[in-house]
């Protein structure tokens, strides 16, 4: 069985998650595997350690990086080489890429892959959450037709590096010169303090929050447990607070030790970005809001008020 | 300027999850009451990006496409009420089971049948089966580029503005048409239809082709991928609810579970 994981990573960085590819791969067949990588962008030294059999590597240069060049680039490749999965993961550039190559090269596209099953590679079935996470899919792809698959963060072990560094070759970024578009410039808006995929405690607001003054709370209790901030669409939407800290299906993906939830109903689409937290922990008034069905710990309480009481015990305590 | 928007039907998503069933023949997940389905969220926030477009540029129309079988007439017209100009549809029960790939398929021959246009809209992702591909793969088919999840876009002389979301921020892109683009959220509530656009779009005729009309075959619309199985995940959790006097002792009795459970 042949695979290719497709990477991506700014350029001098290395997101570990990419690691989860490959615990991935090898579930997908315990013998006869041969993996290939090709990475575009990210820290040599790190990439030159993934456990694979043959490491291709594109620079990226900077920010406003084309994902036309990066498709070009990968049809490119894809001439001279087939494979029976390619494995992407979910990132901007893997969510523009994914589905446009799976059309020009053939290949069968299934997104946000979770688990598999199988008794044999032929009949492999693949798990996905549909109806915006309420429900799951089985998926099947007809016989010997190679296949796309983008995995879901956070839902794999993370294979280990190799202790040695490797040889990779570099391959150039085929530029195309007749693009329909040009990016002109790219603007980072990072949310201020911890970012919410690093952060062991995250400590997110909702609705029920009822305004802006009622983040300044939630920012204070983040501050005191050395965690990040996050928020519901509604809050989003409201403007209460900064887009960049949304958690859920069209937000950040997170996976912290304690998730921390404040008047936050749990619509399925917020659980798509939380439910991973290894620990839940929900303050709402509503003892049927369905926040509580995942949560380890339930408080049914106004929020506000609840999250001022409890950032005074945690001064006592600490 | 000629505009389209590609527009699904879906159940309400607003449902809650102890509302909904599946239907194990079609494959689907629907709510347990008679709840009217929607036009998709993100495709609403199309219709409005689309038609704020249109409004800054002289003789636009904006056309509303739809693929379905059994299409609500009052749900997908919302467009209509909203301000656009006509809608098309492939409403054929052949397409009862169809998917991204057939999806985009019957899309492409609508748009080659009505077009050309100059920009087609469309959501980010279907709120029902989350496939983020139909756009796409409209790309593949028509040859036009897709620019995804836009925020705004402007006409500048001859060029086009558009703002585009990023994790973690934007981006300026100036761009040629044709252009296939999509929306999300970001672009803000769509507008509320008028009572003038209501009574226009009930008077409105939904322009229909079946796929014969399409000369598209069941075997084209076949997927390489197929949906085997839906169901429910069973949901193992069990919350402790915290009990106490006030506010202030639920506080105290928090942080000795998670002290407790070595969590903190």
């Amino acid at each position: 069985m042949k695979a290719l994981s497709i990477i991506f990573n700014e350029q001098e960085n290395f997101d570990d998650s990419c690691l989860e590819i490959f615990t991935f791969i090898k579930s997908l067949d315990k013998k006869n595997i041969e993996i290939t990588n090709l990475s575009f962008g990210g820290d040599k030294k790190y990439i030159s350690k993934l456990p694979v059999n043959k490491n291709f590597y594109v620079e990226l240069s900077e920010d406003n990086t084309n994902q036309i060049d990066i498709l070009k680039t990968i049809e490119n490749f894809l001439d001279d080489n087939t494979y029976d999965f390619i494995i992407f993961q979910k990132d901007d550039f893997s969510n523009y890429i994914a589905p446009i190559i799976s059309y020009k090269k053939n290949y069968a596209y299934i997104p946000d892959v979770k688990q598999t099953y199988s008794n044999s590679l032929e009949n492999i079935k693949f798990i996905r959450p549909v109806h915006g996470e309420s429900a799951e899919g089985i998926y099947s792809v007809k016989k010997n037709n190679p296949i796309i698959l983008k995995i879901r963060k956070n839902s794999f072990e993370k294979e280990f590096l190799i202790p040695i560094e490797k040889d990779i070759t570099e391959l150039l970024l085929d530029i195309d010169k007749n693009k329909s578009f040009t990016i002109i410039e790219t603007f980072k808006t990072k949310p201020e303090g911890l970012q919410l995929d690093e952060a062991e405690i995250v400590v997110s607001g909702g609705r029920g929050i009822g305004g802006k003054e009622g983040f300044e709370n939630i920012k204070n209790l983040a501050a005191l447990l050395n965690a990040a901030v996050g928020a519901s669409r509604a809050a989003v939407e409201a403007e209460w607070i900064e887009p960049g800290h949304l958690v859920g299906l069209t937000g950040k993906w997170i996976s912290p030790n304690l998730y921390l939830t404040f008047g936050i109903s749990g619509a399925s689409q917020h659980l798509a970005g939380c439910s991973n937290s290894k620990n839940i922990v929900s303050i709402n008034t509503d003892p049927d809001a369905s926040i509580f069905k995942y949560s380890k710990f339930g408080i049914v309480e106004d929020c506000n008020k609840f999250i001022i009481d409890l950032i005074e015990e945690i001064k006592k305590t600490s | 300027m000629k505009i389209c928007v590609c527009i699904k039907e879906v159940p309400d998503s607003d449902v809650p999850l102890n509302n909904l069933r599946i239907d194990s023949n079609n494959l689907k997940v629907l709510p347990i009451e008679n709840i009217s389905p929607i036009v998709n969220g993100f495709d609403l926030n199309a219709v409005e990006l689309a038609l704020k477009f249109s409004e800054s540029i002289e003789n636009s129309t904006v056309s509303i496409i739809s693929v379905g079988t059994n299409l609500t007439s009052d749900v997908i017209k919302k467009p209509i009420a909203m301000g656009a100009d006509e809608i098309i549809t492939c409403d054929d029960e052949k397409n009862v089971n169809i998917d991204v790939h057939g999806t985009a398929l019957v899309l492409s021959k609508l748009i080659k049948k009505t077009g050309p246009y100059d920009i087609i809209f469309s959501g980010r992702h279907a709120s029902d089966f989350d496939m983020a591909t139909v756009p796409f793969a409209l790309s593949e088919m028509l040859s036009i580029p897709i620019l995804n999840i836009v925020k705004t876009i402007k006409k500048e002389g001859k060029k086009i503005i558009l703002e585009r979301i990023i994790t973690d921020g934007y981006q300026l892109i100036e761009s040629k048409l044709p252009l296939i683009i999509t929306a999300g959220n970001q672009v803000g509530d769509p507008r509320y239809p008028t009572l003038r656009g209501i009574m226009g779009a009930s008077k409105k005729k939904i322009i229909n082709y079946t796929l014969d009309q399409l000369e598209i075959t069941s075997d084209e619309i076949e997927s390489k991928v197929k949906l085997e199985n839906l169901y429910f995940p069973e949901n193992e959790n069990e919350v402790e609810m915290i009990q106490g006097s006030d506010s202030k002792d639920k506080a105290i009795k928090l942080i000795s579970k998670l002290k407790e459970s070595g969590i903190i």
